[in-house]
């Protein structure tokens, strides 16, 4: 008898629930997901214009080479460790889904790591080496870097559209009810459409990234100042090309996924169109707040996607009559207050450092940040309040323990 | 249940190897790296300090150094295998990970708060060294200290859950709170901590091999030495305190079943670090070879960390977390309050085979004709999560059944026994209780004498032909 698929789907959730609203979760889920995929598609675009770069007998060129793959190193730090929180959460809405993905192809995840470490040294060694004269062969560490990270994000992927068919799931894994697939090198499902989508997202975004750092470096009297232009419009040619290809192709996945009529849908894809025609309405205004607002607008479009891959997701479950939102849930209190009080003195932190890094990196010289009131404002408060987090989180866990001890 | 499956997913199997060493192995490099990394933050926060006060433009270029180290280790290395750890137990124990996840996600979204906080600081302290003031360099170097420790004191409460809740109350009130908070926390927070300071020192000595030579130099390296020997010594006696809250089940298995050699191993590798934090402390120009400090690292790796951590699994059995799922996924024990039921009752009554959504259908219900082929999806789902199938790999049942018998009848009442989840039958207090029908076990007991019987056969034809 076949696996009835609302009732695999159930079944599969965790035994213990939920302790919060999954709307909560699935908002978390996404917001996150989108700050993880920026800087994802940061790292993608720069190492991709490291080669392009790096192959051009212009020197200028060369030295943008210079430029991304620094962008591109940080940006994969960055993106990894942003990266962490929408594994999360999806773990906790989507566990049935995620956990069975995974399952199915085993050893494309086990791989995912050792191959972001290869792929991440080779990035660094190309940092280190990469110079006005350095040989041509240099690029393979790019490449190798390049397709490292085009490998993970294949994996994932792959495991975000195995999700979209908990119906094919046993058949898949039993080979039709006969045996059990076990060695975990299975492939079962890929969309081309649906992973360029992401690349291209990755060169539009990049493109818009690159104008942004024109502006920011647009002040600086040590940098030379025509190549910080020139930079910037190498940028608005990436996004202008890459933003077209997005849109079309976001259109002709949705299609073959048959959610195109879908309104959130529309409105997402609708978003980033929006946003690649202001690119071009904006492309020779020299205004201050042009390339800030196209940076930001970068962002939003990720956060668009990321609706939409939800969006997708949720319309695909929704045959199977299975929504997160009656996952069983114990309420509790006490993990969110941890959560987000923690993340309120993120917050405080990242205010202090990210000022002093805004105003720091836009002059040149050392930046006295320690005799400016601000910053100094910023620091005391930073520190009082991750000092209050030890000593609240300490007492909390010394309470808990005696009343333990009494139970 | 008014359901017939339960939530098993589909099952990895890495023949002659087992999915647990490959979990093993990239949690041990987390930890190395990781750990690392938060004694690292506190040592070059309080160098920095060093510096300022003193205004050692030496220091500052040795901890400048030691900070591009660590992004090139830590964070590259330690940072891949953190979500390295949650990616292999998504396919070696998704149940065990869920049972975790759902429990604590929000203590891992506060770790993960501090993580990003963490690595952000530490590319910007690296990035503008040399283009912000000194004090202000100093301010943010100590609130890098406090994250990075921060996102230790999150993980190890759910470490500590992972071993034992430590009491009742939790089954019960189901709070978070006193499950993160158990009677194992502080301990494990104390060896952790006091470890990564040792750590932290034995990497220092590697950067000061490349500091050129000075009385500033050896000053260092005898302090690195000092701090890294008083670090062994914090860990060593909290090591005392944290087996004294072990649960008792863990004790036993402990004091009976883990080999006298893992221990010595861990004990001799760690007096053997000693030894040579003392030995530079003594004659610190002596600290030169920097090859010799990276295989010391390796021998920590391999002789400390990777034991360690394989006790540690070890004691948890046969539960992988919460003294309520076991090992090979199943829920073995109600917990009232997250209405969670134990699943061993209806796995008896329908079968294992039956209710697990991703066994053929040619394997669901045991007929002569299928004993073996119903066998092994048995073993699969029930045994391989820690036993090998295969002559090779972590705890070859093979190997095992070797010494009972090869007859079927003669392994069901070793398994009736062995895994009856009863000491006084004689089962082993870090066995799981076998679930499933009779049928299915007598199946189980059919399969496990054929590949013995196989492997009996192999090793003496193998034997024969060698003389």
């Amino acid at each position: 008898m076949p696996v009835d698929t609302t009732e695999l789907l159930n079944v599969l959730r965790s035994p213990s629930g939920i302790d919060f609203y999954p709307v909560v979760i699935q908002v978390l889920m996404v917001l996150t997901w989108a700050m993880h995929m920026f800087f994802i598609n940061i790292t993608i675009g720069s190492l991709l214009m490291t080669i392009v770069g790096y192959v051009q007998r212009d020197l200028k060129w060369r030295k943008l080479s210079q430029k991304t793959i620094k962008i591109a190193i940080i940006s994969l730090s960055l993106g990894i460790v942003f990266g962490v929180a929408p594994l999360l959460f999806t773990q906790v809405i989507y566990d049935n889904l995620w956990y069975t993905a995974n399952n199915l192809s085993a050893w494309l995840v086990i791989l995912f790591v050792p191959i972001v470490i290869l792929a991440y040294y080779a990035a660094y060694f190309f940092y280190f080496r990469n110079r006005d004269r350095s040989p041509s062969w240099l690029v393979l560490f790019p490449l190798l870097s390049l397709a490292g990270i085009l490998y993970a994000a294949a994996a994932m992927h792959i495991f975000s559209y195995q999700e979209l068919f908990p119906d094919k799931w046993v058949d898949w894994y039993t080979n039709g009810g006969t045996t059990m697939n076990t060695s975990g090198w299975h492939v079962y499902a890929f969309s081309v459409p649906r992973y360029l989508f992401f690349i291209l997202l990755s060169l539009f975004v990049f493109g818009i990234y690159m104008k942004g750092y024109a502006w920011f470096f647009s002040k600086r009297e040590d940098m030379d100042q025509s190549f910080v232009a020139w930079f910037g419009q190498v940028g608005q040619k990436l996004a202008a090309v890459a933003g077209a290809l997005l849109v079309l192709d976001a259109i002709l996945y949705n299609a073959l996924q048959g959610t195109l009529g879908h309104p959130v849908i529309w409105g997402t894809v609708g978003f980033v169109a929006v946003v690649w025609a202001l690119l071009m309405a904006w492309s020779r205004s020299s205004a201050g707040w042009v390339a800030p607002t196209l940076v930001g607008l970068a962002f939003f479009s990720d956060l668009a996607v990321g609706i939409m891959r939800e969006a997708i997701r949720m319309i695909e479950l929704a045959k199977f009559n299975h929504t997160i939102y009656d996952y069983p849930m114990h309420l509790n209190i006490f993990g969110p207050v941890l959560f987000f009080g923690t993340l309120g003195v993120g917050i405080a932190v990242f205010a202090f450092v990210l000022y002093v890094l805004y105003k720091g990196g836009r002059r040149a010289g050392v930046y006295e940040a320690s005799k400016v009131e601000t910053a100094n404002t910023l620091w005391r408060f930073a520190w009082f309040t991750v000092v209050m987090w030890l000593v609240i989180f300490w007492g909390t866990g010394v309470i808990v323990l005696a009343n333990l001890n009494n139970y | 249940m008014g359901q017939d499956l339960l939530g098993f997913y589909p099952q990895w199997y890495v023949p002659n190897f087992g999915s647990g060493y490959v979990v093993a192995a990239i949690a041990s490099t987390h930890v190395l790296f990781s750990h690392i990394s938060v004694g690292a933050s506190f040592l070059l926060a309080y160098l920095l300090y060093k510096a300022y006060k003193g205004n050692h433009e030496e220091i500052y270029a040795y901890v400048k150094r030691y900070f591009l180290v660590l992004l090139l280790t830590s964070y590259i290395v330690g940072s891949l295998t953190g979500p390295g750890i949650w990616f292999s137990t998504t396919v070696s124990n998704p149940r065990g990970i869920s049972a975790l996840i759902h429990n604590f996600v929000w203590a891992w979204a506060a770790e993960w708060v501090w993580f990003v906080t963490e690595v952000a600081l530490v590319y910007i302290i690296y990035y503008i060294f040399d283009k912000i003031d000194r004090r202000t360099l100093m301010h943010i170097s100590w609130v890098f200290a406090v994250v990075s420790w921060g996102t230790l004191l999150l993980i190890v409460g759910i470490l500590s859950f992972m071993m034992s809740p430590g009491s009742e109350k939790w089954f019960h009130t189901g709070n978070i709170m006193d499950s993160f908070y158990n009677p194992n926390y502080f301990p494990q927070v104390a060896v952790r901590t006091s470890f990564t300071v040792a750590l932290a020192a034995l990497m220092g000595l590697a950067i000061a091999t490349r500091m050129r030579e000075s009385k500033l130099r050896q000053e260092l390296v005898r302090e690195v030495s000092l701090i890294g020997i008083g670090g062994l010594l914090l860990a060593g006696m909290s090591m005392i305190w944290y087996l004294e809250t072990l649960p008792d089940r863990a004790k036993t298995t402990l004091d009976f079943a883990i080999p006298e050699a893992f221990k010595n191993t861990i004990f001799i590798s760690i007096i053997l670090v000693a030894l040579v934090f003392a030995f530079f402390y003594a004659l610190p120009k002596a600290n030169r070879s920097l090859a010799f400090l990276a295989l010391l690292m390796v021998v920590v790796l391999g002789l400390t960390i990777f034991p360690q951590e394989r006790i540690r699994e070890w004691l948890r059995k046969p539960y992988i977390a919460g003294d309520y799922l076991y090992v090979n996924q199943i829920v073995a024990r109600d917990v009232p309050a997250k209405g969670v039921k134990s699943e061993i009752p209806f796995i008896d009554e329908h079968g294992f085979l039956k209710v697990h959504p991703f066994v053929p259908a040619s394997a669901k219900t045991v007929t002569p004709g299928n004993m073996l082929e119903a066998g092994r999806a048995m073993a699969m789902i029930s045994c391989a999560h820690c036993h090998s199938l295969d002559p090779a790999g972590p705890r070859p049942l093979v190997q095992k059944l070797e010494q009972v018998s090869t007859r079927p009848d003669v392994i069901y009442q070793f398994i009736e026994r062995r895994l009856s989840g009863d000491p006084h039958q004689g089962a082993a207090p870090y066995m799981p209780q076998i679930a499933g029908t009779d049928e299915e076990i007598r199946a189980l007991a059919a399969y496990l004498a054929d590949i013995t019987k196989q492997y009996v056969e192999s090793k003496r034809a193998t034997e024969q032909a060698a003389r």
